[in-house]
């Protein structure tokens, strides 16, 4: 009851869809927030750094895949 | 008894100025820590500021002379100062001369980010234009920095003047681009009695803090 009120009469702009919305001018850049701490993996949709940014050879990768994978046929005891 | 009360409120009046510039001076440490290369700007900020360059140059791209860019933004703290220096960073990574000019002759906030000090700045150039070369601070190899200057009584006069404008056509003769540091548009005249004699107004809208109307 108290919250649709304060949604409804918040008029800050909160991202490119708003302001593309209020002005027909395109928006050339957007900056994230420069207080966010860098080493924090908080980057939205694209999920970790890490996982998408790392330069990590096809062969590297192979290699850490395999000794993750439990071998086939591998005595139980 | 009404001398003792104005002398109490004058009294309460400058502690509360002195707490202001403590906070000021606060934020501005803060936010010196967010220019590109001082040790700071994770990977997204800086390539969030090499999109706005590489956008930046295909929208002048039909420019043929120097580029005047001015940045501004509806009201005060939405980022105008910060993202001014950053761009004339990125854009001095890549291309030629860039000078940034603080054209906010009211609250004048570059020297205080790149920690320059000058009493001969913007202000002085327009009134004694001869005073152009001492003006110039070299901040890095391809980024130079004019700062406001003195406090003038008329600043939108002076930056709607024919002096700026020549000002400006000089420059534009030494420097790939021009980036035009300015105060709010909906508080004072300034940035649209410059917006004329620039090539491009880049307006700063803070995500969560700028109101739409």
């Amino acid at each position: 009851m108290i919250l649709t009120p304060q949604v409804l009469l918040d008029v800050r702009i909160k991202d490119e869809s708003d302001l593309g919305a209020l002005f027909e001018l395109p928006v050339l850049g957007q900056i994230p927030d420069l207080r966010q701490n860098p080493n924090k993996h908080t980057y939205g949709k694209y999920g970790k750094s890490s996982k998408y940014y790392s330069y990590q050879t096809e062969e590297l990768r192979n290699k850490k895949d395999k000794k993750e994978k439990p071998q086939k046929g591998g005595t139980q005891q | 008894m009404k001398i003792g009360k104005i002398g109490l409120k004058a009294k309460e009046n400058s502690a509360s100025s002195k707490e202001e510039n403590k906070a000021d001076s606060l934020r501005i440490d803060q936010e010196r820590k967010f220019i590109l290369g001082q040790g700071s700007g994770n990977f997204f900020s800086r390539e969030a500021f090499n999109t706005l360059r590489t956008n930046i140059s295909f929208s002048l791209a039909d420019t043929e002379d120097s580029k005047v860019i001015m940045v501004t933004s509806a009201m005060q703290s939405e980022g105008k100062s910060i993202t001014a220096v950053n761009l004339a960073l990125t854009i001095a990574e890549t291309n030629g001369g860039v000078l940034l000019i603080d054209c906010d002759m009211r609250k004048p906030k570059i020297g205080r980010l790149l920690q320059l000090k000058s009493e001969i700045g913007l202000s002085n150039v327009l009134l004694k234009p001869s005073l152009l070369r001492e003006s110039v601070f070299h901040y890095n190899d391809s980024v130079d920095v004019i700062l406001s200057g003195n406090i003038p009584p008329n600043p939108s006069e002076l930056l709607a003047s024919a002096r700026m404008q020549s000002l400006l056509e000089a420059l534009r003769k030494s420097y790939d681009y021009i980036i035009l540091d300015t105060p709010p548009v909906n508080i004072v005249t300034d940035a649209v009695a410059l917006s004329p004699r620039t090539a491009c107004c880049l307006p700063c809208v803070r995500g969560r803090v700028s109101a739409a109307w």
